[in-house]
């Protein structure tokens, strides 16, 4: 390392950056903790929301009218559209409690032939137990919802068990699912609803590639008046306006959190420099020019104050991986380990900090003339 | 010629009511590889002018020309690389970065930590009798081997001319005597100007000017050193 390296002047002054360093690491912890957290809120809403709508669109008439039957035509002759299945019903929801606060999952009522496929087509692994049997009064629910309310094969669930249960009945619970898609399916055809009629009544139909917008397009243009669509644009758009203020919440703190550091360590490092101004004179007077020392003042402070911003990550990522291991994972929550976008967020901390924290001391080398020093007028 | 002076004049509080003559009308010559003693008491001038020659103060009227560069026509960043290139200083206090090893603040002035670097830092402490000390702080240094560590340091870049204010003013006579011994030594590879207020340590000079109320008031040549280049 070079006498006036970066790394050399951290190594020998360790004491007289820690402050910085740490208080760079606690901005960035706060702030990416935050960011962990509304991912995973995020992620719940993925798991709970638009991961199935990323696959199956649900197509329903919520009157005793059927779908028309060139709108499901279309639906059925599209090259997007990858098969038609009946959904009997929405059965109702099971309320997950996520860490950022509650999420509503569904229960879907399927025939009993086709929740395989649709466990199968959505990744779903039955990790437990076995899929529900029509007309059983049998479910199949996801781990994370078991794990937070502590519920084993062969337990009854409903609103017969408890009322705060947002499904009619009972429910014996046959088997627990885990994947990228939290749902809870049944089988209930107590009616024998023949099949052939509910796929003129409430279809849920696989997408093929979810970015193709033209039929989506043309049946949200073209709806009756009786048919409800629940597709992945409109289910993200309402998620989406949502997010919207607790990232408008993360901005307003992250700017916060820049204003109080720059004045802070802004004063913090006015007194270091003060207190290094001979040193920065005599570099001076002996030929080094003052751009080269604003230069190095400036690569002190950011590598600083990037070390901090890296300590930040990693602390909050071990206080994530903690949290889950003792609190959230047993309770079937959980707190993303690594959020992209949240790095990138708090990294602007570092970066802004580095430059306007430095504004004082700049302007104090600025005026620094190296004759003052030497000849002992600091 | 390595310095040529010509009407130099440096006033302090210009466009006040009571202006101070630091340096008055100086015209001065300075050539060849010898060491020169600045001489006068407190407030005469003689800081202003090395350090005017070092181009570090801004005459108010006047030309200092190095080589036949003109200070004055010259940016402050052809400034500072010439000081960093040719000169080298030894300051009254030593100025070594305290955090840095003795090491480190003589290779400061070339920013470099290269085996060859090193080695030549090592040579010279060595020549200066610190070698051991290469890897302390200055804090564990006493005031004469801090001294030695800034001479050092001035001599790292193998300067064209050593400029040395007061040096020996916080050192005891026998430590004075041993740092002047190695400036003396250095005469022959360049030029240099030492500062003081204390003619007992200038008896291996070549020459004396001596400076009154910014006046050079005379220059003593030195009658051992006598040679054709001079002031």
């Amino acid at each position: 390392m070079n006498p006036l390296s970066t790394f050399k002047y951290i190594k020998n002054n360790i004491f007289k950056v820690l402050p910085i360093l740490i208080a760079m690491m606690v901005s960035v912890l706060l702030i990416y903790i935050f960011s962990l957290v509304t991912k995973s809120a995020i992620d719940i809403t993925k798991l709970t929301g638009t991961n199935f709508f990323s696959k199956y669109t649900i197509v329903y008439s919520n009157s005793e009218k059927l779908i028309p039957k060139d709108y499901l035509e279309r639906i059925t002759n599209d090259k997007n559209v990858g098969y038609v299945m009946p959904l009997i019903s929405e059965y109702g929801y099971l309320n997950y409690s996520g860490v950022f606060g509650n999420m509503s999952m569904d229960v879907l009522n399927f025939y009993q032939r086709d929740i395989a496929k649709i466990v199968s087509t959505l990744n779903m692994k039955l990790v437990e137990g076995r899929l529900p049997i029509e007309n059983k009064n049998e479910i199949i629910i996801p781990k994370r919802y078991a794990l937070q309310n502590k519920l084993k094969i062969g337990d009854y669930i409903g609103s017969e068990v408890s009322p705060s249960y947002d499904i009619n009945g009972k429910f014996k619970v046959t088997g627990i699912t885990d994947g990228p898609v939290m749902l809870g399916v049944i089988s209930d055809n107590k009616g024998n609803v023949p099949r052939e009629k509910v796929l003129k009544q409430s279809i849920l139909y696989s997408v093929k590639d979810i970015k193709d917008k033209s039929l989506i397009n043309y049946i949200s243009k073209n709806t009756p008046k009786n048919v409800l669509i629940m597709d992945y644009y409109s289910i993200s758009k309402q998620i989406d306006s949502v997010f919207e203020s607790v990232n408008g919440l993360s901005h307003m703190l992250n700017m916060i959190i820049i204003i109080v550091l720059c004045i802070s360590l802004g004063n913090l490092n006015y007194i270091n420099f003060i207190n290094r101004k001979y040193e920065f004179g005599v570099l001076l007077a002996i030929g080094y020019k003052k751009s080269t020392l604003y230069f190095k003042l400036w690569k002190e402070n950011c590598t600083v104050c990037l070390l901090g911003y890296i300590a930040g990550i990693l602390l909050s990522t071990l206080i994530a991986f903690v949290l889950n291991l003792t609190v959230l994972y047993v309770n079937g929550k959980f707190i993303p380990l690594w959020n992209t976008s949240g790095a990138q967020s708090a990294l602007i901390i570092p970066i802004l900090v580095s430059f306007f924290s430095l504004i004082a001391p700049i302007k104090e080398l600025r005026k620094t003339d190296p004759i003052d020093v030497i000849g002992g007028v600091i | 010629m390595l310095f040529k002076v010509e009407n130099l004049n440096l006033i302090y509080d210009i466009g006040k009511e009571d202006q101070t003559y630091a340096l008055r009308n100086i015209n001065l010559s300075l050539e060849g590889n010898r060491l020169i003693g600045i001489m006068g008491p407190s407030g005469s001038g003689k800081s202003s002018l090395l350090y005017s020659l070092a181009g570090l103060k801004i005459p108010s009227s006047g030309t200092i020309s190095y080589m036949d560069m003109k200070f004055k026509e010259l940016s402050v960043s052809k400034n500072a690389k010439l000081r960093r290139a040719d000169f080298g200083f030894v300051f009254q206090r030593h100025f070594l970065i305290d955090y840095m090893s003795v090491i480190d603040n003589v290779l400061t002035p070339i920013n470099d930590n290269s085996t060859k670097a090193k080695e030549k830092a090592l040579g010279l402490l060595g020549k200066l009798g610190i070698k051991h000390l290469a890897n302390k702080k200055p804090h564990q240094l006493s005031g004469g081997q801090r001294q030695k560590a800034a001479i050092a340091r001035a001599l790292i870049n193998d300067p064209k001319v050593i400029f040395c204010d007061e040096i020996t003013a916080s050192l005891d006579h026998s430590s004075a005597r041993e740092v002047m011994k190695l400036l003396d030594e250095y005469k022959n590879n360049a030029l240099v100007i030492v500062v003081t207020h204390d003619e007992s340590i200038l008896g291996n000079a070549d020459d004396i000017i001596n400076i009154w109320d910014g006046v050079i008031k005379s220059v003593k040549k030195s009658e051992i050193n006598d040679r054709e280049e001079g002031i």
